[in-house]
């Protein structure tokens, strides 16, 4: 219908600022997406050639059987335990090195360290990345190896040490400096022999090599291995070799190919990937959903402007079809730019977040980005799908405008049924709010469920308040308007009549802002009641005087509890270490602690029984636990460890006071040393009490002397500590409000759109206001106030369905996490200040020009 | 003075067409089953204060609205029995309108305008036919212009040209001198009446001008919704003589 093209073209043309403002709000929420996807994919691809690069010398590695794991499944997959798995002895290598078919046979040894370079720094890679210690047998020129030989030589003996090129140049460490490494069994003071590097950059860890008897020295692994690799002769597969290695090996070791353990690592990589990526992908909805709502209150809006204009198109025997399909053809137009353009956007911000990860020291590769067939047809679906979505109806309307629309000039759109909207709306949001109840407190056997209710929930509460609220936004807007018209008077009270007389208008352009603000609220809801639980349990709950805690990747040495309650003025010194174990079916988190001395440091709130002195077979249990069990003091459970299998151990105390952090299965460090091998004997955090009547100073200045020689270790005392945890909420706060920024730009952008529209539309009412007598300045800020009346309202109701929402995920979650419910009162008078500030931004244009109309022009506009 | 015979079989014609707006106490009765018929061939006008029901009776006449009771024919065929796509479809085939304003889409030039309901048919342009139309008003020059880049009263041309290229059995005009000065709305005038003379179409315009009347073949006046009177070959002077007998 070449007709309808050319009508499409044309207003797109006459109108194109329009076009392109509206455009710009799904560009946002398009490019956050494609970012998304861009990002995690070749994260991924990182990970995988990592992977690849690790094991691309493993023609066959041979380790241990998961003892957690729950039988060996169905379908070939078996449902991991989830714990460490324990190592293979040494006799194992001569054993499978005699295997027809096996080249050669290495042993594999590595485990986190920290390093400590010459000048004391510690050697940090920043953004959570470990420092991995490797046992190497040096460079072998017969075989692909994963680590290669950039400078100097491999180290041999226990003072030599290798690292890696990256973590050399950013802490400036050269070949001849002393570095310490620090294992979870040992430590020593090595003088750097060379720089290696692992593949390509090595996935944003550093390394520290040594030769294998060191590295089984400070892993604790003497005798032992991690796991064995085994190279094939020329001609035999990798499946053949496993099949031989497999007919020999006994029952509790496993055999598997090198390209299976790519795999594995690759998966579990993937996993972690896949979680950061629907994070993004959750505030890049959030994002477009806001943009939806602008797009769809932008076309209603032009439509009704457009009335006599489809009305003439109508007379003339332009079919409803006809017309709805030209005010789609707009909408399709704009959604094919804001493909376009937000795609792009999305490439070029995901570039500007890798170099910038890069110039910071990440060691993440100088790679192209991936850009996948599959996020080009993903940002096509959302960018014009949603945009066409939500201007269905709009387009519809549009065809509905009969003839005799353009010549009565009363006529207007039926409006919807006030009855039916409100049944409608309620019925919809009491939905969403039923649905997000469940989200949070029934049973639905998975996170990914659960966030799916969580999600839908909100969205169809959003759906409904939206739907409901031109219903409250004719009393509301007169409300939030009166102080306007004490303070200023006439343009006061035009403002406020203005944002009353259409209340449909004002709801959708506020249902943008409310959404963005809710989310904020919600986010600081839960925020301060995280703070104030751990206010909370601080001042009720822990009774130390000092906390440590660990600044490596694995925790610190047991060796430092030990010292420290060495000293004089120090009481207590209770540090834990956690593990999994399993329990019947499930795997359950459990810590070691001291024996004797966990209740001077926690105050528990023992039910029954008493921790004084844990035993050998002891068990300790929350509540909830021993309520999921049916079990009280004195009764057996089994728990099967990964090293020596199940035990029966007898509860001792039963506890109601969860401490964040500390899990609800409780073992004494003996059992612990027993149950898990070497590599989880490193304590994870600890606190020290202070004996009574002991001087505060000198003993501070003991404690500080052990400390600062395990730079790993960090102590605070108690205000630092609570200081720390509160600035951690906070900082995750802003990354939050961050990411839901973009959303907050749209719904201002959305407030300016919809009072340019409506300035427009009231041309002939602001002429005949300036003809009588109103002054350009009045009208500014009628306009002006117009704006702030709106957001308010908008940030208003926002306020509310966040708190709301907030207060509801408080009070679901776990008590030993949020235990004082806290509304930031502070922060939700700010974002309403914020808000009218926003409006007030937002309508600076339309207000000038609104000011700026010629009168006579004004009046004769039709 | 006599009329040469009207072609067979009025053009439009009502029988018993009532309008009722509302309800109760509120209720309007704009048209008072009124019948009336249109003959082919000639330039008809209805006449009438504010209020008279006489665009009300266009409207409903040319399948823009429609009756709460009675029927209306266009030729023979009844618009009360036709479905909304039905109506749409004779508008676009059978019907040219001018209308007093906002005649013209704004984002089309005077070419495409008046080409605009044969374009929204998918149907071809007699190129002939056109260029006697754009002739006979006189816009040659102007084709490619906005109408915001026209006066008022070429605006007007470029409607009755649209409505003339169709080839529609009847025209209704609205009010299409009620924007103009004298010396555009003569202009207009002529070429309706030039139309239904010359060229054989069928025109019936409601106006409340006298002078815009006196060249019509014929008026019909409306008071309340209801035809009170009617003149043949009128002059401005008969007209107005009419319409100050009907104000007592």
């Amino acid at each position: 219908m070449a007709v309808v093209a050319t009508l499409t073209r044309r207003s797109l043309r006459a109108r194109w600022i329009r076009f392109l403002l509206t455009s710009s709000a799904v560009v946002l929420g398009v490019a956050f997406v494609v970012g998304s996807f861009v990002l995690a994919d070749t994260l991924r691809k990182v990970f995988d050639s990592l992977a690849l690069t690790v094991t691309r010398d493993v023609d066959v590695q041979v380790r241990t059987l998961d003892p957690l794991a729950s039988g060996t499944g169905t379908g070939g997959t078996t449902d991991p335990g989830g714990g460490v798995v324990p190592p293979v002895p040494a006799s194992l290598l001569d054993e499978l090195a005699a295997v027809d078919g096996v080249a050669r046979a290495r042993g594999d040894l590595s485990a986190f360290v920290s390093v400590n370079a010459p000048d004391g720094r510690l050697v940090d890679p920043g953004g959570g990345a470990p420092v991995v210690g490797i046992g190497w047998l040096g460079p072998d020129p017969t075989i692909r190896q994963a680590l290669e030989l950039v400078d100097g030589r491999a180290p041999r003996g226990p003072d030599e040490v290798a690292i890696d090129t990256t973590s050399a140049k950013a802490f400036d460490i050269t070949i001849g400096d002393t570095v310490t490494v620090r294992g979870v069994a040992g430590s020593i003071t090595g003088t750097v022999v060379g720089t290696i590097t692992l593949g390509d950059g090595g996935g944003g860890a550093y390394y520290a090599v040594t030769d294998q008897p060191t590295a089984q020295r400070l892993f604790g692994l003497e005798g032992q291995y991690q796991s064995i690799t085994l190279n094939a002769v020329e001609g035999v597969t990798q499946s053949e070799l496993r099949d031989r290695v497999a007919a020999v090996l006994p029952a509790r070791y496993e055999a598997v190919t090198g390209q299976q353990a790519g795999e594995e690592i690759s998966e579990s990589f993937g996993q972690f990937v896949d979680v950061f990526r629907t994070a993004l992908l959750v505030f890049a909805f959030v994002t477009l959903f806001v943009a939806g709502f602008l797009i769809n209150t932008v076309f209603t809006t032009t439509v009704g402007q457009r009335v006599r204009e489809l009305a003439l198109l109508r007379a003339l025997g332009a079919r409803n079809r006809q017309v709805t399909v030209s005010v789609l053809a707009e909408s399709l137009a704009i959604g094919l730019l804001a493909w376009g353009v937000g795609t792009v956007a999305g490439i070029g911000v995901a570039e500007l977040i890798k170099q910038l990860v890069i110039s910071q020291g990440g060691g993440f590769p100088d790679r192209p980005l991936v850009l996948a067939g599959r996020t080009w047809l993903i940002s096509f679906v959302i960018g014009v799908g949603i945009t066409l979505a939500v201007s269905l109806l709009p387009a519809w309307r549009a065809g509905q405008v009969p003839p005799i629309a353009g010549m009565r000039a009363s006529w207007s759109p039926s409006p919807t049924r006030i009855v039916r909207r409100l049944v409608v709306g309620s019925l919809v949001t009491v939905v969403g709010a039923v649905v997000f109840l469940a989200g949070l407190f029934a049973d639905t056997g998975g996170t990914a469920s659960r966030l799916g209710l969580l999600g839908g929930g909100a969205l169809l509460v959003f759906v409904g308040v939206t739907a409901l609220s031109p219903l409250l936004a004719r009393p509301a807007a007169r409300v939030i308007g009166w102080p306007f018209e004490r303070i200023f008077g006439a343009s006061g009270r035009l403002a406020r009549g203005n944002a009353a007389r259409n209340p449909r208008r004002t709801a959708s352009t506020a249902a943008a802002l409310m959404i963005g603000v809710a989310l904020v609220s919600m986010v600081g809801v839960v925020g301060a009641s995280f703070k104030a639980s751990i206010s909370d349990q601080l001042d009720q709950g822990i009774t130390a005087d000092w906390f440590l805690s660990s600044e490596a990747f694995y925790g610190f040495s047991p060796e430092v509890a030990e010292e420290l309650a060495a000293i004089e003025g120090v009481d207590r010194v209770a540090t834990f270490r956690t593990g999994i174990v399993r329990v019947g079916e499930d795997t359950k988190t459990i810590a070691g602690v001291q024996a004797v001395g966990l209740d001077r440091i926690v105050n528990l709130g023992i039910e029954e029984g008493d921790v004084a002195a844990i035993p050998d077979d002891g068990l300790v249990l929350h509540r909830d636990s021993a309520d999921d069990l049916g079990v009280g003091v004195g009764d057996t459970v089994t728990v099967r460890f990964p090293v020596g299998g199940a035990r029966d151990l007898r509860v001792v105390a039963v506890f109601a006071t969860g401490v964040g952090g500390l899990p609800n299965w409780i073992v004494n460090h003996d059992l612990f040393a027993v149950g898990f091998p070497a590599e989880s004997q490193a304590d994870t955090f600890g606190g020290i009490a202070l004996e009574d009547g002991a001087d505060r100073a000198t003993t501070a200045a003991a404690i500080e002397a052990v400390v600062a020689r395990y730079p790993e270790v960090e102590l605070q005392d108690r205000s630092t500590f609570k200081a720390n945890q509160e600035g951690q909420i906070d900082s995750l706060q802003v990354i939050v409000n961050g990411l839901l920024f973009f959303s907050l730009v749209i719904a201002v952008l959305g407030i300016a759109i919809t009072l340019a529209l409506a300035v427009f539309e009231r041309t002939r009412e602001l002429g005949l206001l300036r003809a009588i007598g109103q002054q350009r300045r009045q009208t500014r800020r009628m306009i002006r106030l117009e704006a702030v009346v709106v957001a308010l309202f908008g940030a208003g109701s926002g306020v509310v369905l966040g708190l709301l929402f907030g207060l509801a995920i408080s009070s679901a979650l776990p008590r030993d996490i949020v235990s004082v419910i806290s509304v930031p009162w502070s922060q939700v008078v700010g974002t309403l200040v914020v808000a009218a500030v926003a409006g007030v931004v937002a309508a600076i244009l339309p207000a000038w020009r609104a000011g700026r109309l010629q009168i006579l022009d004004a009046i004769a506009h039709e | 003075m006599t009329l040469p015979p009207p072609a067979v079989g009025a053009a439009a014609r009502t029988d018993g067409a009532s309008k009722v707006y509302g309800t109760g106490d509120t209720q309007v009765v704009a048209l008072d089953a009124v019948d009336v018929a249109f003959d082919r061939g000639r330039f008809s006008a209805i006449m009438g204060p504010s209020g008279s029901g006489k665009s009300t009776l266009m409207h409903c006449m040319a399948g823009l609205d429609t009756l709460t009771a009675g029927h209306t024919w266009i030729g023979d065929v009844d618009l009360t029995t036709l479905g909304e796509r039905q109506l749409t479809e004779l508008r676009r085939d059978r019907i040219g309108f001018v209308f007093q304003a906002f005649n013209l889409i704004p984002t089309l030039d005077a070419g495409e305008n008046i080409t605009l309901p044969l374009d929204l048919a998918g149907r071809d342009v007699d190129e002939a036919w056109l260029d006697t139309v754009i002739t006979t008003v006189g816009l040659g020059d102007r084709l490619r212009h906005r109408p915001n880049e026209l006066s008022g009263g070429q605006q007007q041309r470029v409607a009755v040209a649209r409505a003339l290229v169709s080839r529609p059995e009847i025209i209704f005009a609205d009010e299409p001198t009620g924007n103009l000065d004298s010396r555009s709305s003569a202009d207009i005038l002529r070429f309706m009446r030039h139309a239904v003379d010359d060229l054989a179409q069928t025109i019936v315009m409601v106006t409340h001008d006298p002078v815009a009347a006196s060249h019509a073949h014929r008026v019909v006046f409306l008071t309340d919704g209801r035809i009170v009177d009617e003149i043949v070959n009128p002059t401005a002077q008969a007209v107005l003589d009419t319409m100050r007998a009907m104000g007592d």
